[in-house]
């Protein structure tokens, strides 16, 4: 076989591998989170002060699986979770993995809307501050994205409502309409919690751009192209930006990782159906396989993103593409 | 052709400008080499870049004129310049793997520089690209058409770089210290290279560099560069057989050179006038204290290696099972005390995994390292602890061997703290005498190592190595990031403490001038293997082992004939 | 460095507009209770989301309570609990990225995963689940969220170790016989106290942004006592009828953190050993 090939579906397996064994962590402490905080689940749940009845206490208990040693619990739980089962929800009975798969598209949704609006923003303006480097230009722009990343989220959004929807009436200040009811409605929603996020998020953008690019531009072999009489339009084009692009493609990768934080806080102020909005509500309701069932979800999102992104990068640089010892 | 009038060119500092070159001027004319020589600082690589438009943002042109065939390049517009660069006047650079783009191939590139200046189809470009390699000697120039620069060694990526240097038959090649990474045996052929072509394509050859040795191996004139200021320019003959400028004279005195054994060095020394001169400094006196020289005949040698073997294991490709990699194969040598044993060879042959392991930095596979006749190869740590007093270390790098947050006098004392010796008022008063006997001033104890220069710095480490008097010190390659005057002084220091301190060194270096110049006994290694052994001298003279004849040749050397040694 | 530092200063106005900013909310965060113009507690039913006014400067909220007075306590659950977290990210973090980066190879592969795996998730979720289900004081937010940013401390501690310990002179000392102990304390901790530094600035930063957002959420600082986030979150429900009541507390935490991102952002730039030497 070709060993660069092969070298690639090495990377691809270990990869592959890394992520699942991360993923099992993350699971296992997930559920150990259940059994570290303090107090006895089925005594939160009940109400500690209603005084619950020694059945209902122990009929909770079996129901919930608590009476059975915990590692039957924690294997019967881990092998229900491969098959997507979390359980059902302590409210209303029904199964948490419903719930995730409805809620899930929502937040990958609102995810890729604002790294979408981050990436138009951030990664010109990087560049255009890069290639101006100490001007004015340069200066305002980095001033400017020192003050994104400095507002938070949810000020930034907070104020959009209060100048968009409150003053100026044009878009509504939060809410959900599903696409197949109303499409105009649906991006109108969208909007501002999309953009409340991804401005942010286009201040970091444009910095960690601007510092790679001005990395590149320092290389030694910027300098050899110049010597050799490369118009700086065309170094710039052909080889800054191409060299530039593998580090710039997973900045933005890792930032849609980071952005399920984000998605937190813009989910509850603009009360987007997603996982966060699930996951605030079940931590409130002290409704546990939700919470469970929403954390694995949103920490898989994470680590298949971030496992993503990283095969991008290795396939986007020959150097770790081809060697790789 | 290409002619500097008086050129100037000045850094842009928070206290104004600072002059860096200071009205230089040189003709090249169509054909010859010229080579530009000076230390690092004498402004001779700011030159280069200023002759190219290619300052960066921090320097300027302050005065002076760079004439292209009568038009001066630093009138022209950006577009213009352009046109002339690559096309006229092409350029050649240090380290060749970062002036390649990493993420195109060697193929990619030199096609795209050809198309930058010619009219032709990629087809047609792409065949001239392969007959370039084909003309620089790269062993398989359809291979590297295809591969990454980073698949490709050192000297085949140079060999890259000067194809596409020569892609558009330029006037002038601005050579920027080409061979300087590259290893003795590849510089040569790198030389070679350059002067065929030079004779081929008829392009005139501005050569940069510190390297005496690769001057007159190559260069028809020379301009000596010292601090901005032109000290000469002469002839290559005229040069070497009768240097007019103080500096020139002491620069080609202070190099020690292959066949010219002296015991002292002579060193490059500054009067308040300015003006510069070549000392010969007396060797230091053995201090009467010190007491009489040990009688060393007939005892047990200090070190002696017995078949010493250090394997690391590396995957050649990422499916195949990992495979030995021996570093060090089966060593044996010998040195007697208060001599010098001279380890020499190229880049990757071991010498420094061999240093590593002889100090108990890393766990030697098999064999014995006999320390005063007590093996030391399978130690522990703690059973070590005895015998680093007695075994010091001078590292290859000044400026990271010191720790740059620690004042000289808290480095100079480190042995002493980490074995418990002395109070500190009697750690004090050794440092003071180690500042003596390394010649700093005892001002410098104060003070932290980025106040330095390469060469005090490496004082302060050797006066480090001495603080707990050891018997043995390995210097791995203690003055290859010196530059030729301040590794005369170094050197100079080096024998002056043997004699004083009763010191036995293991020498590490690339360098054959400077190994033949301080040993008692030399080792060659290639390939983790010792291939030649014995007597300094004798080797020297009448090498055996064919590698040995090999890195010898490739030495270049002043006072040979060239024709002589093209003839070899 | 203190003195490198403020000679720096002089020269760079939006350095020295940070640091006096700072000055002044640490100032406000030490002595916000004694500066207070009326109790920031009592309720006036009457005078419910006022505007400004010459009795009630910053305007009133929703139970009548003085703003201003709000505001000038509302920053000191905020300090202490980021300072607190940074000290235990700092400490903590640190000295797992040093033994991960020094330490034996079996250690240094346990910890590196852990601090992998930690960061998988983003830390406001497990700060969400902490205070969830813990009760959220002052006290734990500190503590929940420095163990966060631990993994964080231990990345940046990790990286500049291993970046020193590839230098000449972590050889020399142990060709020199050097303890552990000397090793980490005198050759390893000084020459990473520079991003250490620097992180401990954008740690702050990150621990007052993560505890006034769970306080927007509702589960941080507890009511009645005020905390800017918190009060952020309260005055969303009272946009229409008092938009002031949203941006003053708005205004001040987005200029303190602003604050400290520049300062951050210049201790890199000064603390960067690449643009030390000229």
């Amino acid at each position: 076989m070709n060993p660069s090939i092969a070298g690639a579906l090495l990377l691809v397996c270990r990869k592959l591998l890394t992520a699942f064994v991360q993923l099992l962590v993350v699971a296992t402490l997930i559920f150990s989170v259940m059994y570290i905080m303090p107090g006895d689940p089925v005594l939160l749940l009940l109400g500690a002060e209603s005084n619950p009845s020694p059945e209902a206490v122990a009929s909770m208990r079996s129901q919930l699986g608590l009476d059975q040693p915990v590692l039957t619990q924690y294997f019967t739980w881990l092998w229900n979770a491969l098959h997507l089962d979390f359980g059902n929800s302590l409210t209303n009975g029904y199964p948490v993995s419903s719930y995730v798969l409805a809620n899930l598209p929502r937040t990958l949704e609102l995810a890729f809307a604002a790294i979408i609006v981050a990436t138009l923003i951030g990664v010109p303006l990087g560049i255009a501050a890069a290639l101006k480097r100490g001007s004015m230009r340069d200066t305002v722009l980095t001033s400017i994205a020192t003050v994104g990343i400095s507002v938070p989220v949810y000020i930034l959004g907070t104020l959009m409502v209060l100048f968009f929807s409150i003053k100026l009436g044009w878009l509504p200040a939060s809410g959900y309409t599903d696409i197949s009811r109303n499409v105009v409605e649906h991006f109108r929603k969208l909007a501002l919690p999309a953009l409340a996020l991804g401005f942010g998020l286009a201040a970091s953008i444009a910095r960690m751009t601007r510092s790679s690019m001005l990395e590149i531009l320092g290389r030694d072999f910027v300098r050899a192209l110049r010597a050799k009489g490369m118009p700086e339009r065309r170094i710039i084009w052909q080889h800054v930006l191409r060299n530039a692009a593998i580090p710039i493609v997973t900045i933005i990768g890792l930032q849609l990782g980071n952005l399920m934080g984000g998605t937190v806080l813009v989910e509850a102020m603009f009360n987007w159906p997603g996982l966060s909005t699930l996951l605030v509500g079940a931590v409130s309701a002290r409704n546990y396989p939700l919470v469970q069932g929403a954390m694995l979800a949103i920490a898989a999102l994470f680590i298949v993103i971030n496992l993503a992104v990283e095969l991008f990068y290795s396939l986007l640089d020959p150097r770790i593409r081809r060697k790789r010892s | 052709m290409l002619e500097v009038r008086n050129l100037s060119i000045a850094f842009k500092t928070s206290a104004g400008l600072k002059p860096a070159v200071r009205g230089i001027d040189f003709t090249i004319n169509p054909g010859e080499i010229l080579g530009l020589v000076g230390e690092s600082g004498s402004g001779k690589t700011i030159t280069s870049l200023g002759v190219m438009g290619l300052l960066p943002p921090n320097a300027v042109v302050t005065a002076g004129e760079v004439l292209v065939d009568g038009v001066d390049m630093l009138k022209l517009s950006p577009a213009e310049l352009r046109k002339l660069r690559g096309r006229h006047v092409a350029m050649i650079f240090q380290d060749p793997m970062a002036s390649l783009d990493p993420i195109f191939t060697c193929g990619d590139q030199i096609v795209e520089a050809i198309l930058l200046h010619e009219n032709i189809s990629k087809t047609q470009a792409r065949r001239k690209a392969l007959e370039l390699l084909e003309k620089v000697h790269i062993p398989d120039p359809a291979r590297t058409m295809r591969s990454y620069p980073h698949e490709l060694s050192g000297g085949q990526c140079q060999r890259v770089m000067i194809a596409m240097a020569v892609s558009c038959k330029p006037r002038i090649i601005i050579a920027d210290e080409p061979t300087t990474a590259l290893d003795v045996t590849v510089q040569k052929q790198v030389l070679d290279l350059l002067r065929g072509l030079n004779q081929e394509v008829g392009a005139a050859i501005l050569l940069i560099t510190h390297d005496l040795g690769v001057i007159y191996e190559v260069a028809d004139r020379v301009v000596v560069m010292y601090a901005g200021e032109k000290m000469e320019e002469a002839t290559t003959q005229d040069l070497f057989t009768n240097p007019k400028s103080d500096y020139a004279k002491a620069l080609i005195d202070s190099m020690p050179a292959l066949g010219s054994k002296h015991g002292r060095l002579p060193v490059i020394e500054r009067d308040d006038a300015g003006n510069v001169r070549s000392v010969r400094p007396e060797p230091r006196i053995r201090p009467a204290q010190a007491g009489p020289v040990p009688d060393s005949a007939g005892r047990v040698p200090l070190l002696e290696l017995r078949e010493l073997c250090k394997s690391y294991w590396v995957k050649p490709s990422p499916l195949s099972t990992p495979v030995e990699m021996r570093a060090v194969d089966k060593v044996s040598f010998a040195i007697a005390p208060r001599t010098t044993l001279g380890l020499v060879g190229e880049s990757g042959c071991g010498k420094t995994t061999l240093s590593r392991a002889v100090i108990r930095l890393s766990n030697p596979d098999s064999g014995q390292i006999l320390f005063k006749g007590k093996d030391i190869a399978k130690l522990s740590e703690s059973e070590m602890l005895p015998f680093r007093r007695e075994i010091a270390m001078v590292f290859q790098n000044p400026y990271g061997s010191l720790n740059p947050r620690q004042t000289v006098s808290d480095l100079v004392a480190a042995p002493m703290i980490i074995v418990g010796e002395g109070d500190s008022g009697e750690r004090g008063r050794r440092v003071a005498h180690l500042l003596d006997a390394v010649g700093l001033p005892r001002s410098a104890a104060s003070k932290y190592p980025h106040e330095f220069s390469g060469g005090q710095r490496q004082r302060i480490a050797v006066a480090r190595a001495l603080a707990l008097k050891p018997s043995l010190v390995i210097c791995d390659e203690a003055v290859s990031a010196l530059d030729v005057s301040v590794q005369a002084q170094v050197l100079n220091l080096l024998k002056d403490l043997q004699v004083e301190f009763d010191l036995t060194y293991l020498f590490i270096s690339h360098d054959l001038s400077v190994v033949e110049h301080v040993s008692d006994t030399v080792a060659v290694m290639q390939k983790g293997r010792i291939v030649e052994y014995g007597p300094a001298d004798g080797i020297f003279a009448a090498p055996k082992d064919p590698y040995t004849r090999m890195l010898l040749d490739a030495v270049p050397t002043i006072g040979v004939e060239r024709a002589e040694r093209g003839a070899l | 460095m203190t003195a490198r530092v403020l000679r720096i200063a002089r020269s760079q106005p939006a350095f020295m507009v940070s640091l006096t900013v700072l000055a002044a909310v640490i100032f406000m965060a030490i002595f916000g209770a004694w500066l207070a113009p009326q109790d920031p507690f009592a309720i006036n039913p009457s005078a419910v989301n006022q505007g400004s006014s010459a009795q009630h400067w910053l305007g009133t909220d929703e139970f009548g309570r003085d703003l201003l007075s709000r505001l000038l306590i509302g920053i000191q659950p905020t300090m202490l609990v980021a300072i607190g977290a940074t000290a235990i990210a700092g400490v903590f973090g640190s000295l797992l990225g040093i033994a991960g980066a020094y330490g034996r190879p079996w250690l240094s592969f346990l910890i590196m995963r852990s601090v992998d795996i930690m960061l998988s998730f983003p830390p406001i979720l497990l700060a969400l689940l902490a205070v969830g289900f813990w009760e959220s004081g002052v006290l734990s937010l500190a503590v929940v969220i420095g163990v966060l940013y631990i993994p964080h401390f231990a990345r940046v501690a990790h990286s500049a170790t291993l970046q020193v310990t590839r230098q000449e002179f972590m050889e020399a000392e142990r060709a020199m016989g050097a303890s552990v102990r000397r090793v980490v304390f005198t050759a390893i901790l000084p020459n990473i106290l520079s991003p250490l530094v620097v992180q401990a600035t954008l740690t702050v930063a990150a621990a007052i942004l993560l505890e006034s957002g769970l306080s927007f959420l509702g589960l941080g600082i507890v009511p009645p006592e005020p905390s800017w986030g918190q009060m952020i979150g309260t005055a969303r429900g009272y946009l229409a009828q008092n938009p002031m009541y949203v941006i003053w507390p708005s205004l001040l935490l987005a200029l303190t953190v602003l604050a400290i991102n520049v300062v951050g952002d210049r201790l890199r730039d000064i603390l960067d050993p690449r643009l030390r030497e000229e």
